[in-house]
């Protein structure tokens, strides 16, 4: 039986020895074949070439855009730092906080008659000489289009805050026009002519688009007219952005001849990448990389003051938040300055209520809560609760437990959470730690109201400071995920929108911090600062109040 | 033939078993590799069973004086970023990750061992229904099905070495088929057949410590893919919270400290890794010293 | 063979059914959801946010979104992407070829290599190389790739300078063959190395066990050469389970290799992969996953198919 199997064996062998070895080698070679083709076709296409003089200089991007028009969602940050290099607004913010003329000649005000006396009428003057990077002018009739299509509902907005308030569009000629809103709105300017996303889209190619085409317009994807410092050459899908000098644009030359935004989505790359001076600018630098970064030879660290804040917001559906005491017995034992020493390194500000001191809304009167455990241990008992046996404090048969939640991955969140659980142990409270990733956090754990008690994330401003408080702690916005809906916040949020000026609506801001201050719908962490590293290059000037990318003409490479 | 007593057959049956077990434990510690690799693993048992008593500091016991601190004489492995000492956190980690490492191997081996055998065996339409979905659970993404199900029932080390099992299986189903489809047809099962033996009987004594030795192999590398699997959960929130700790949350905590603390890092990377090179190690003797049984049993 | 082949991919239909229908209410299951990058627009209403929804789809039940999904399908239209509005096939092509090219580098080293490896370890058990290779292969297995990939960028492009930080061109250098590779090697590296791990031991321990074979020992007893052995009977058989697990290994590399990718800022299929589940890019997601269902099922019946023409004991015809 043996010998039978075995011939069966070595002869079945001896035949699929041979189809094997073909089938080894044809296999062989037609992978090698496959991978030298591949090698060689992946070429030159996409690949940006080398730089004419002025030199390149290399962005590193966390996240890549999604888009880069205008007025389409979403409103990523580095969709708006890629935009601001190719496309310029009526107007701009500088880093502090003074809107410009861009490509308006002057800013309308009640003094110069561009905005009228009951705030109702604007109107604007373009720069003669502002072009479209395919030489056509800049004119009335760009705003225009702009304007009807963000209305459209057919078409995914990035916002239509203050576009929605124009009762009544006029040409008066190419290089003026003029609103007629239907009540004033002192956001006006800021909402829909400064900056980017939403931006101003070009009347030659979007003239005759029909409204659910721009969405999916291949113009999204290849904006070949932007009227900024820079305009678009390719996009590498997944690797990088290029842009090159724009010839036609009002400014001066820039100085490098291209920009190219590299997509590298993880900290530790970019670090390596920094280090090997693989990129010229990083933004939004990790705290923890920061001696690191400043070991790295030619880099110049950044550290700006933003209108940004930390803070954990309260469910106040739960019924042990609704005691006010307890929400201040909570920031009181939180020891908020050695987060802002230890974790932050000191580059972050302690906050009285929501609006950190570089916004012109914040109230100076008001000071941030300081460290004071006992005094919070004093106002629990006031609130009714007593030390149980197990170390926990109780209220009849309740333990004081709450679910502290924030975005998964965030190491200085993480750290934080642990120091906050261990603070708050100490009075008698019991935390427990449930996070989710940040699509997850915002998008249905927060609007939901449910499975947590505290939501720490941070919030960032624009130039306009109202922004934050209607969209959080109002019942207007659409974020009020802690359920404040404070019918004193909510009537002062609402004059001030109609009011047009600064000085007429900043003492109605300021009471509303009052309230936030002393209400405590959110633990009042700190405003940390903007981190951003430049290596290897002049003019880079981060702007906290708009994209980075402000003043790109500037930059020049050093090496 | 004189036909012996039942009695004495079972006596006899019962001291052959007891002493072939013997010979392939002594086969297993043959090699001085695996006394290594077992008295390490012994020790990171008993560490981790021990760990409340064993542990120089509380756990979750932060300490701002001494954040990010180098390993020292205070503290073995130094400490993170909220200065908790890095020794007591890897002891109670590995509490977690064994357990999860361990169990999840387990449940994934008998599910898909069970699937494989059956499929393997029968052939036909139970074949073709049972490796349909295995078809299935090997075409779906594993990412994305752990993402779902912690999203929908929450990570607890429950859930997670559910989820882990739910997407491990299916390479035992494979292969315990694969070794039954191929030794259903060898000689010694052919002439078990002809001599009338039962189906049970047959898959169990004969075909199933056949196919053991790979599925051992197998076995013994889920294990480790297990605990580094746990480690990618956690990278991606969907892994143990705190105050549970494991050794995947420390790597990943670890992750923005990479070059400015490394200890954080390397240690438990290292437990990790010493862990399922010990288990991978006895898992190889232990294939090595079945085969030798194989050779005999095949042979008949 | 023909009939069989005709049969397997007729029964892989309903498979890939399945499996579009179970991730398709799964992905909806998922809490979350689309809309979830929009909410923090600082711009957004609620308004808006309806108005959005509108547009994308979402709102109707949906039973009514899965067969606009299925129908759109089999004609080619996977939809477009919600995030970033163009097709979701081409966001998944343009990835393609950088997926491939980093792939098929890894797989070929990797099976060659592991095969050698294997082969050798087994032919020298318990030997002091067997040691050492087997121990280097576990380090393979064990190690987290985000590590050793991280590792290995500091070590050789950060303090080194030999090789480039990451991606597949070093912005600003003209396109050369050489410039390729190099940006290859520690990417594919990574992933070559990891594979090998996990392949030359299935080679081994296959090896070992047709190496204790009864036929090998006949071989041998009739005084065959010892060369003749290993190559013409030995290595052939061992090939079967190894077959399997290889194969399934490249179609796996389809989905990409996410952390690689992510480290080595590689614009591959896995990143996409990973971006798509971060933002609920649905039509993306479903796209990638019924092409990597397609593949994997594909591979497996070229794994059975490969089964039955290296061993002549496995007839798939009873």
């Amino acid at each position: 039986m043996y010998s039978l199997e075995l011939k069966h064996h070595i002869g079945g062998i001896k035949i699929q020895m041979k189809k094997t070895k073909r089938i080894f080698a044809a296999s062989g070679i037609a992978l090698t074949a496959v991978l030298f083709a591949g090698a060689l076709s992946l070429s030159s296409a996409r690949t940006a070439d080398a730089a004419s003089q002025g030199g390149t200089i290399v962005d590193g991007l966390y996240e890549e855009p999604a888009n880069l028009n205008p007025i389409l969602g979403p409103d990523q940050t580095f969709s708006n730092i890629v935009q601001t290099s190719m496309f310029r607004n009526l107007f701009y913010v500088n880093p502090h906080n003074q809107l410009m003329p861009d490509l308006a000649t002057s800013v309308p005000t009640m003094q110069n008659g561009g905005i009228s006396k009951n705030g109702l009428v604007y109107t604007f003057h373009l720069r003669p000489n502002a072009r479209w990077s395919n030489g056509q002018p800049f004119t009335s009739k760009d705003v225009w289009i702009t304007y009807k299509l963000i209305l459209n509902p057919k078409v995914n907005a990035v916002s239509t805050l203050g576009w929605t308030d124009i009762a009544k569009f006029q040409i008066i000629n190419a290089k003026t026009f003029r609103l007629t809103l239907k009540r004033p709105d002192g956001a006006l300017l800021d909402n829909c002519f400064s900056g980017n996303l939403p931006g101003i889209l070009p009347y030659s190619v979007f003239k005759n688009m029909a409204p659910q085409a721009v969405n999916t317009a291949a113009f999204n994807h290849n904006p070949t007219v932007s009227d900024g410092p820079f305009k678009f050459q390719s996009w590498n899908p997944g690797a990088a952005i290029t842009v090159v000098r724009n010839p036609y644009w009002y400014g001066p030359k820039p100085k490098a001849a291209q920009i190219v935004f590299k997509i590298i989505p993880n900290e530790n790359t970019l670090l390596a990448n920094a280090q090997a001076h693989a990129v010229n600018v990083w933004y939004f630098d990790p705290i923890e990389d920061v001696s690191q970064i400043q070991a790295i030879p030619g880099a110049t660290l950044h550290f700006v003051a933003q209108p940004a804040w930390e803070m954990a917001v309260l469910n106040l559906r739960n019924p042990i938040l609704q005691n006010v005491k307890v929400r201040q017995a909570l920031e009181l034992a939180i020891n908020r300055p050695a987060l802002v020493t230890d974790i932050w390194k000191g580059h972050a500000s302690l906050i009285a209520a929501d609006q950190p001191a570089v916004s012109w809304s914040n109230n100076p009167a008001l000071k941030p809560y300081p460290y004071n455990p006992a005094l919070a241990a004093k106002l629990l008992r006031e609130a009714g609760w007593k030390m149980g046996a197990d170390g926990y404090l109780h209220k009849g048969n309740q333990i004081f437990n709450l679910v502290y939640s924030t975005t998964a991955g965030n190491p200085y969140r993480a750290a934080t959470e642990r120091l906050v659980m261990f603070w708050l142990k100490q009075l008698g409270i019991q935390i427990t730690i449930h996070n989710y990733p940040a699509n997850e956090f915002f998008g249905s754990v927060l609007p939901s109201g449910k499975g947590w008690g505290l939501g720490e994330f941070q919030y960032g401003d624009g130039p306009d400071p109202s922004f934050g408080d209607v969209a959080l702690f109002s019942n207007l916005g659409g974020q009020d995920f802690g359920h404040f809906n404070n019918s004193a916040v909510n009537q002062l949020l609402q004059r001030q929108a109609g009011l047009s000026t600064i000085a007429q609506r900043k003492p109605l801001l300021q009471k509303v911090e009052t309230i936030l201050h002393d209400q405590l719908p959110a633990l009042w962490y700190y405003s940390p600062q903007l981190l951003a590293t430049s290596i290897n290059m002049t003019g880079y000037a981060p702007n906290p109040w708009g994209a980075d990318t402000w003043n790109c003409w500037e930059w020049a490479p050093t090496k | 033939m004189a036909l012996a007593s039942a009695e004495s057959v079972a006596v006899k049956h019962k001291k052959i078993q007891h002493s072939e077990f013997m010979r392939i434990v002594r086969q297993v510690f043959r090699g001085w590799l695996t006394y290594v690799a077992a008295g390490f693993l012994l020790l990171v048992l008993v560490g981790a069973l021990f760990a409340p008593w064993i542990a120089p500091y509380q756990l979750n016991q932060p300490d701002l004086t001494a954040m990010l601190s180098p390993p020292s004489a205070q503290h073995l492995m130094g400490t993170d970023e909220v200065g908790i000492d890095l020794f007591t956190e890897v002891l109670y980690g590995g509490r977690i990750s064994l357990m999860i490492g361990f169990a999840s191997a387990t449940v994934a081996v008998v599910i898909g061992g069970t699937i494989g055998a059956l499929a393997g065996y029968f052939g036909g339409w139970v074949y073709f229904v049972l490796m349909r979905l295995t078809d299935v659970g090997l075409s779906v993404p594993i990412l994305f099905v752990i993402l779902a199900l912690t999203a929908l029932l929450g990570p607890s080390p429950e859930t997670i070495i559910g989820v882990i099992s739910l997407t491990s299986w299916m390479y035992p189903a494979r292969i315990t088929c694969s070794q039954f489809l191929t030794f259903k047809q060898r000689d010694f099962v052919l002439s078990a057949r002809t001599v009338g033996g039962r189906d049970m009987r047959i898959i169990v004594r004969h075909i199933f410590p056949n196919a053991l030795a790979p599925l051992i192999v197998n076995a013994t590398l889920l294990v480790g893919q297990a605990i580094v699997l746990e480690s990618v959960m956690s990278f991606l929130g969907a892994g143990i919270q705190p105050p549970n700790i494991s050794w995947g949350y420390l790597l990943n905590q670890a992750q923005s400290y990479l070059t400015s603390a490394p200890w954080l890092s390397v240690f438990p990377g290292l437990m990790i890794f010493l862990v399922v090179l010990a288990i991978n190690v006895l898992g190889d003797a232990i294939r090595d010293a079945l085969d030798v049984q194989a050779i005999r049993e095949g042979g008949m | 063979m023909g009939v069989f082949i005709f049969k397997r991919i007729l029964q892989s239909i309903p498979v890939l059914f399945g499996i579009s229908l179970l991730l398709f209410f799964m992905m909806h299951a998922v809490p979350g959801g689309p809309l979830a990058m929009y909410i923090h627009d600082p711009g957004m209403t609620k308004q808006l946010l309806h108005q959005l929804e509108t547009n994308l789809g979402l709102n109707q039940p949906l039973w009514v979104q899965y067969v606009n999904w299925l129908w759109g399908a089999l004609h080619g239209n996977f939809g477009d992407s919600y995030t970033y509005g163009i097709p979701a096939t081409q966001m998944v092509f343009d990835r393609l070829p950088a997926t491939l090219l980093l792939m098929l580098s890894a797989f070929l080293i990797a099976v060659v290599f592991s095969f050698i490896i294997g082969v050798f370890s087994a032919l020298r058990q318990y030997s002091f190389w067997d040691h050492v290779l087997t121990v280097l292969s576990y380090f393979g297995v064990a190690m987290p790739t985000f590590w050793l990939g991280l590792m290995v960028v500091i070590l050789f492009a950060v303090q080194l300078h030999w090789l480039p930080v990451g991606g597949m061109s070093t912005p600003g250098e003209p396109f050369s063959l050489w410039s390729r590779i190099r940006h290859l090697i520690l990417p594919v590296g990574i992933l070559a190395a990891y594979l090998l791990a996990h392949e030359s031991r299935y080679v081994r321990s296959s090896m070992l066990e047709v190496l204790h074979a009864d036929y090998i020992r006949t071989a041998r007893a009739k005084g065959l050469q010892e060369r003749r052995v290993i190559w013409r009977h030995a290595v052939k058989n061992a090939l079967l389970p190894v077959v399997t697990i290889m194969v399934m290994d490249g179609a796996y590399l389809f989905g990409g290799a996410l952390v690689t990718e992510t480290i080595f800022s590689w614009p591959g299929m896995g990143r996409l992969f990973i971006q798509a589940i971060s933002q609920n890019d649905y039509p993306v997601m479903m796209f990638e996953i019924s092409l990597l269902s397609v593949i994997i099922v594909f591979a497996n019946i070229l794994a059975d198919v490969l089964y039955a023409v290296l061993d002549p004991r496995i007839s798939y015809n009873t």
